[in-house]
């Protein structure tokens, strides 16, 4: 293996690298991403080898293994070169049929091609996919393309190059006014201007600086920074390279939760890759910069995401929340006192695309207060799930509805989750909404790390806050009281609500609770708790009064207030009921009427989900 | 610096928080979690109040906050009334028994409310946490630390068995400030509780009293002999005695001393 010793090195490298590349020959690239590695992605890679070595194909078409590209719903993707030609669930059974016909004679395989769920079309590239058509995929657009475990891939997607101009052309001050100039804002959450931040800590007179990457994705159904450090480490790698320039540190260390066996694996290779080649470590590149990066691995508390418990867990100290009264930020004072920049994995992997394309052509995309793109995890009620990257000030409904398909089943969509647990239920009135930081908080929601969790007609919001608080109490690390009792009780309150045996009184009861923690927690995690519980209760306060006082669940989920109940009219006596059910509560002879024992039922909604003639009525 | 706090002047020095500087000035601020000797910690939050800075206004605890110039604090605004409502009525829901929360509900004249969740159990400890800090801050020894998290915690020896760190010098009681943490001393043991820890008592080589445990004694003997290394004074020599003991033997040595000359007094 080489090490670069000048940026020129690196540059003839590369474009020895590009001449030996052949954009026109066929290869195939499989998403190898958790996701597609759930469905079945490593066997089809195995089986496809394996034919391809047997017939003497793999001499001419090279196989790539890739991160994740986005569309996990149609998961295992494999995508074939140079046509692009994307076909969607490939199972094992289907490597012969994909070797034989599209490999070596180019043939496409119309059954293993998307199908539009509302034209019946076959589509057979990716981007003429209306999933991928609308987006616009900056931070995820070399997921599909690399080899994730190769620098030299890397080089060979124009990796590296922002690095190089930076550590060619500018000073420290001269990044940092790019980086405020192209309107970067935290994509962790909060939102704040990161060239900002990088300011603050330049200006600190300290000899030891640190950055970290922020790699605790903790809420639950967001994996976009999963996807990037799985997919492309390196740009992370490169951007943070960029920032500890601009911010004058030379250590810095990305802190990802442990539960991303994947992320990590991918991450420590990169690293190896990057201090071999020349890219980290001392004198990087020959121009006498030193840098080098550390993974500190989470323990699975989510309270760790949180800035000062972070710093606190890679100090060695129990992961919770300092109360370091703050200013200082830890730009000034941070890891072991030092200053300290702190961003999270999407900011940094945009870094390198600012200083390679310019501020201007990173300040023209999103809105006024909010540049650039944001990644969310569209998941819930959708037809198409999985990552989607979009330009900020996108509107919602654009998104729910052009790019995730809409609500399947001819549903009507009741509301969308933005922000993760921590964030709030924006409802389909409001629905119009253009994606930024501002208009989410607006609305009582927040931009959060991205996640979306679409809910149809059948989702009870009393269920739905239930459920956000119950994982934000279980996550309290407990240290402050609002948080660890407030949202106990808060819970229990909720709880009698699902159940009807609470009265109007605490209605009022949950919003002194709600307010209380926002103004007395000690950290986001508690001052957000409240928000889906808030939120809810703001934009479907009949529901919550239905409740409580008809005692009735109108989505018919909460469990203590509905009956199953069988619809005489409509009931075949087919029996898939009666063999669905897990309490043995359904009774009836072949072709007779079927009959629920309320007594036996237990609520789960086997029934209803089996029957072909929606015969189950739950009231 | 100046600033004010509920509309009076006060001034500060570098670095003093806001609670202090209240607290000096006869300004009441309620505390649960805080201790003049330990490092603040802002857990109990009870310390909350309202602070425009630069025309912005937060809350925060007194606890943690640093004086700044120009700082406008007040101590019981609306909001703030609110939160010290809360934090006690689910403190008491939490823990009944415990007789100062109702004290100093009270003393701010606050309604507590009745929540859901009440235990029954005779729940002591408010997980202020000073216990932990003590041990860790002023005595140096770590011998407890929370475990569990969200409502689960709970201050703890390691694995909830006799901790081998504990020195029985029972700062934990001394701090503790509901009665949550106790110590029982039975013939020639201590008994620490909750932490299921035992220590044994210091007998006396004189008298044969115990006043102290034996890692207590050498605890204070290994800092004092740090401190006073040129000394003539030799930690190890009183570190077994009891107080009593230990002072009638300086006394016995002082009687051994030559007596001194002082000049000028002669006959």
């Amino acid at each position: 293996m080489k090490t670069f010793a000048s940026i020129l090195d690196m540059e003839q490298f590369r474009k020895s690298k590009l001449k030996k590349h052949k954009p026109e020959a066929r290869h195939v690239s499989i998403c190898c991403g958790t996701g597609c590695r759930a469905s079945g992605a490593l066997d089809v890679v195995q089986e496809l080898e394996r034919i391809m070595e047997e017939r003497g194909v793999d001499a001419e078409v090279s196989t790539k293994l890739t991160g994740c590209h986005g569309f996990c719903e149609q998961g295992p993707l494999l995508v074939v070169f140079p046509e692009k030609i994307l076909y969607c669930q490939v199972k094992v059974e289907d490597a012969e049929e994909i070797v034989t016909e599209t490999l070596t004679r180019g043939k496409i395989i119309e059954r293993l091609l998307y199908q539009d769920p509302s034209s019946g079309m076959r589509i057979s590239q990716e981007d003429q996919i209306p999933f991928y058509r609308e987006q616009m995929r900056l931070l995820l657009a070399r997921n599909g393309q690399m080899d994730p475990t190769s620098l030299e891939d890397y080089l060979g997607n124009n990796g590296y190059i922002a690095l190089a101009k930076v550590l060619e052309n500018l000073e420290p001050a001269e990044i940092i006014e790019e980086i405020k100039q192209s309107g970067l804002r935290g994509r962790g959450g909060a939102g704040f201007p990161a060239g900002q931040k990088w300011e603050i800590c330049r200006q600190q007179e300290e000899e030891i600086k640190y950055v970290i990457c922020n790699a605790d994705e903790g809420d639950p159904g967001c994996f976009q920074d999963r996807s990037i450090l799985e997919g492309n480490p390196f740009s992370v790698l490169e951007g943070m390279t960029i920032g500890a320039m601009a911010v004058g540190a030379s250590e810095g260390y990305i802190y990802v939760r442990n539960e991303y066996p994947l992320a990590l694996s991918h991450l420590e290779q990169a690293l190896e890759q990057a201090r071999q080649y020349g890219l980290l470590g001392t004198n990087i590149l020959g121009t006498g910069f030193h840098f080098e990066v550390n993974i500190c691995r989470g323990g699975g508390a989510f309270v760790c995401g949180e800035e000062t418990a972070l710093l606190s867990s890679i100090e060695s100290i129990t992961g919770e929340p300092n109360p370091r009264p703050r200013p200082p930020y830890p730009a000034t004072r941070g890891l072991w006192g030092k200053p300290t920049v702190i961003n999270n994995v999407k900011t940094w992997a945009t870094v390198p695309l600012i200083m390679e394309h310019g501020a201007p052509w990173h300040n023209a995309i999103g809105t006024e207060q909010s540049k650039g793109t944001m990644i969310f995890s569209l998941t819930g009620k959708i037809r198409n799930t999985g990552l989607v990257e979009v330009p900020m000030g996108l509107s919602l409904k654009d998104l729910v509805m052009k790019i995730g398909g809409g609500i399947p089943g001819n549903k009507q969509i009741k509301a969308v989750q933005t922000g993760g647990p921590s964030g709030g239920c924006v409802p389909e009135k409001k629905l119009d909404i253009p994606l930024d930081y501002e208009q989410l908080s607006k609305a009582g929601s927040m931009m959060g790390s991205g996640g979306m969790i679409v809910m149809d007609e059948s989702t009870c919001m009393v269920d739905v806050a239930r459920y956000f608080l119950s994982f934000t109490q279980d996550e309290s690390c407990g240290k402050c009281t609002p948080c660890r009792e407030g949202s106990k009780q808060m819970l229990l309150l909720l709880e009698q609500i699902a159940e009807g045996t609470s009265g109007r009184e605490h209605l009022s009861l949950i919003e002194e609770i709600a307010s209380s923690m926002q103004d007395g927690s000690l950290c986001a995690l508690g001052q957000l708790a409240p928000n889906p519980v808030v939120t809810t209760m703001r934009y479907f306060q009949q529901e919550y009064l239905a409740h409580i006082d008809d005692k009735t669940c109108p989505a018919g989920i909460c469990r203590s207030l509905i009956t199953y109940s069988i619809n005489p009219e409509l009931c075949t006596g087919c029996g898939r009921c009666l063999k669905s059910c897990p309490a043995a509560a359904i009774s009836g002879q072949p072709e007779e009427l079927h009959v629920i024992d309320p007594e036996k039922c237990t609520r789960c909604g086997a029934c209803r989900d089996d029957c072909r003639f929606e015969a189950i009525l739950v009231q | 610096m100046e600033l004010t706090i509920d509309g009076i002047r006060v001034t500060a020095r570098s670095e003093e928080t806001i609670l202090n500087l209240a607290r000096e000035n006869g300004i009441f601020i309620p505390t649960l979690c805080h201790h003049p000797a330990l490092e603040p910690f802002g857990s109990c939050r009870l310390c909350t109040v309202e602070i425009v800075q630069a025309k912005k206004l937060k809350l925060d605890t007194a606890c943690t906050h640093p004086a700044e110039e120009g700082m406008s604090v007040t101590t019981a605004s609306t909001r703030v009334r609110h939160v010290r409502k809360m934090i006690l009525s689910f403190l008491i829901a939490r823990c009944p028994e415990v007789f100062v929360l109702k004290e100093l509900a009270d003393k701010m004249g606050l309604k507590i409310l009745s929540l859901p969740g009440e235990n029954m159990k005779d729940e002591k400890c408010i997980l202020c946490g000073r216990c932990v800090r003590v041990c860790r801050e002023a005595i140096g020894k770590q011998a407890i630390s929370f475990a569990f998290r969200g409502e689960k915690r709970m201050p703890s020896s390691p694995f909830g068995i006799q901790s081998e760190n504990c020195i029985g010098c029972t700062a934990c009681e001394y701090v503790c400030p509901t009665g949550a943490v106790t110590v029982k001393k039975e013939q020639k043991t201590i008994y620490l509780s909750p932490w299921s820890t035992e220590v044994p008592l210091l007998e006396c080589s004189n008298c044969g009293s115990s006043d102290s445990t034996v890692k207590a004694a050498r605890h204070v003997e290994e800092k004092l002999n740090k401190q006073l290394q040129d000394s003539e004074v030799k930690a190890e020599e009183t570190s077994s005695l009891c107080s009593k003991c230990r002072r009638k033997i300086a006394v016995q040595r002082l009687e051994k001393l030559p007596q001194p000359k002082v000049r000028g007094f002669e006959k």
